[in-house]
């Protein structure tokens, strides 16, 4: 028969201090060794979410604690899914109805992704996501035509602000990111690229400067652009990567070879390198494991075997990337031929869709075929499975992390 | 090195600071066993406890009872406040001395976060909490029941469920 663990004490209500207080009854089988429950919570918030799933399995009273709702604002939340809507945008943008699908054995409680508690909504296109916060274009019901406000919400808190116009003409903008890192900083930035009318370069308009916002002033700035290269952006359906307080996103830069382009909030910081040789698809780029990684398919033996690849940028002042994994499609498809070239898949069994790799661990999700199959690839078991058909996807698809903390930069 | 000033308190430390200011003024702490600390108050008022204690004027002559530390405990804290009044800014200097402060057993670690958290001494807090997350986060759940004393509740199917449920976590 077990023992019975420890009642926890009831949770404070409104406790604000940041002290935390414990209570007067020893904790846990050991009697004055452990720690109370808020002392372990203070533990545990400095532990990767990863882990934190794991130490569910340790006990009911362990499991209740990650679990409960109070603890969630200071607990590490794991990637639980994905946003996508049924409509092909050819941008990096949702258009309702806004899908969220979970990836297996990440539960959150629902949450309002397609933004229905922002105010007089005529219409809302969901722009980017960074860790847990959302950017969009609200086109509210005072407005007319396509003027919109951009908007930065949490639909986990439903906390959201309104951001005041940038001044730059929607024409002008190639593509808008949100950066947002709570580890460096409980502000957030939306960055907007600017382009020229392209009439200087035959290649297409050029990135010439980035207006950036800041929660923090309220204001934007706009920063004309200090890269050595110019910069076009390499097409405006990826991801970008906001890491280390740097803007990170794929261009084209000197003699149209691909590069990644990196800004950072201040524009002090203005750098760009190369990406690894071969890739035949435009990359992906992810934040995982505190590093920007870099996947992409490449050809070997003359175009027999092709692979998939992943390198991690060591630093950015070797520029180097490392091969972190590589296998080849045969083992990752099956044996099925996917096409790789994006937007010709009516041809062969399907195409390619990126989805994420997991901040955390080697796990990297996408979809294939004309199911549209939504599989995980464990990179360090070098082992696939399909997790469901995503009747309704079309990508982008855009990764999403739970964000239960109350920010002041979202003061509605 | 001491020296006695002209209202006759001690003046402890390096003599680096020629005038007699309100940080080296002393003051008593007692353990719950009833040992006796005498620590600067600039070191003291590393606790956010102790320093509201002094500003609202709750500190006699006597000293600061703190019926929630145990001696050894405190003299840890001590320590470490010490150390960390006294040269802030040598950053190497300090990072070592704290890696050696918090090589010690985890219940010992256990009873400083106890002690940090009643004295309200963030800095320590954060070192302690992260050193004992460090050492944890990749723990199996086996070896986390151990070093916590914890038995496990589930029963074998509920267990075997929530392990099915967060795989990802153990791969």
């Amino acid at each position: 028969m077990s023992i019975p663990t420890d009642r926890s004490p009831p949770w404070e209500e409104g406790r604000t201090s940041p002290r935390v207080r414990s209570s007067s009854t020893p904790p846990s089988g050991t009697a004055a060794e452990g720690l109370t429950d808020d002392l372990l919570v203070e533990v545990l918030s400095r532990v990767p979410a990863k882990s934190l799933c794991r130490f569910k399995c340790v006990s009911n009273h362990w499991l209740s604690l990650i679990d409960h709702p109070d603890h969630r604002k200071k607990l590490p939340q794991a990637l639980a899914g994905f946003l996508h809507s049924s409509t092909y945008t050819y941008e990096w943008r949702l258009e309702a109805p806004i899908h969220f699908t979970s990836f297996p054995g990440r539960r959150c409680p629902p949450v309002d992704t397609s933004c229905t508690f922002l105010p007089n909504s005529r219409r809302v296109h969901l722009l980017d996501c960074c860790n847990g916060l959302l950017l969009c274009r609200w086109y509210d019901i005072s407005s007319e035509g396509d003027r919109f406000s951009y908007v930065v919400c949490n639909p986990a808190t439903t906390q959201w602000t309104v951001l005041p116009g940038s001044g730059k003409a929607t024409k002008e903008v190639s593509a808008v990111r949100l950066g947002f890192d709570p580890a460096l900083s409980s502000h957030f930035h939306v960055f907007e690229l600017v382009m020229d009318d392209g009439s200087g370069c035959l290649l297409g308009p050029v990135v010439v400067g980035v207006a950036v916002y800041s929660s923090e002033t309220r204001r934007w700035a706009y920063k004309e652009k200090r890269w050595n290269a110019r910069i076009r952006l390499l097409n405006d359906e990826l991801a970008s990567v906001f890491l280390n307080g740097y803007l990170h996103f794929q261009a084209h830069g000197s003699e149209v070879s691909p590069c990644i382009a990196v800004l950072d909030t201040e524009g002090g910081t203005w750098m760009d390198f190369a990406v690894p040789d071969g890739g035949i698809l435009d990359g992906f780029i992810q934040r995982s494991q505190g590093r920007l990684n870099y996947a992409n398919f490449q050809w070997y033996e003359d175009g027999d075997v092709t692979r998939l690849v992943v390198y991690v940028l060591d630093n950015y002042e070797s520029k180097e990337w490392i091969l972190k994994h590589s296998v080849e499609t045969s083992c990752l498809f099956g044996g099925i031929e996917y096409c790789l070239v994006r937007g010709i898949d009516y041809i062969m069994s399907g195409g390619f869709d990126w989805i994420a790799i997991d901040p955390e661990c080697n796990l990297l999700f996408f979809t294939v075929g004309w199911e549209n199959k939504f599989m995980c690839y464990s990179m360090d078991r070098r082992q696939v499975k399909m997790i469901s058909k995503l009747v309704d996807g079309k990508p982008p698809y855009i990764p999403y992390v739970p964000l239960y903390a109350e920010l002041q930069s979202l003061p509605n | 090195m001491a020296a006695t000033t002209a209202d006759g308190s001690k003046v402890v430390g390096g003599g680096e600071k020629s005038n007699v200011d309100e940080e080296s003024k002393m003051i008593t702490l007692f353990s719950s066993d009833g040992e006796r600390f005498e620590v600067t108050q600039e070191a003291a008022a590393m606790s956010q406890t102790i320093h509201h204690m002094m500003e609202d004027g709750c500190v006699d002559d006597e000293g600061v009872h703190l019926p929630n530390v145990g001696s050894s405990i405190l003299a840890m804290v001590i320590e470490y406040c010490n150390r960390h009044v006294a040269s802030p800014d040598e950053k190497e200097d300090i990072r070592s001395f704290d890696a050696g402060f918090v090589n010690v057993e985890h219940h010992t670690l256990f009873d400083i976060i106890r002690a940090a958290n009643y004295l309200d001494v963030k800095e320590l807090m954060d070192l302690c909490c992260q050193t004992v997350a460090d050492s944890i986060k990749s723990k199996s759940v086996e070896e986390i029941r151990e070093l916590f004393g914890i038995v496990n509740d589930f029963t074998p199917e509920e267990e075997a469920e929530i392990r099915k449920e967060n795989q990802w976590a153990f791969e």
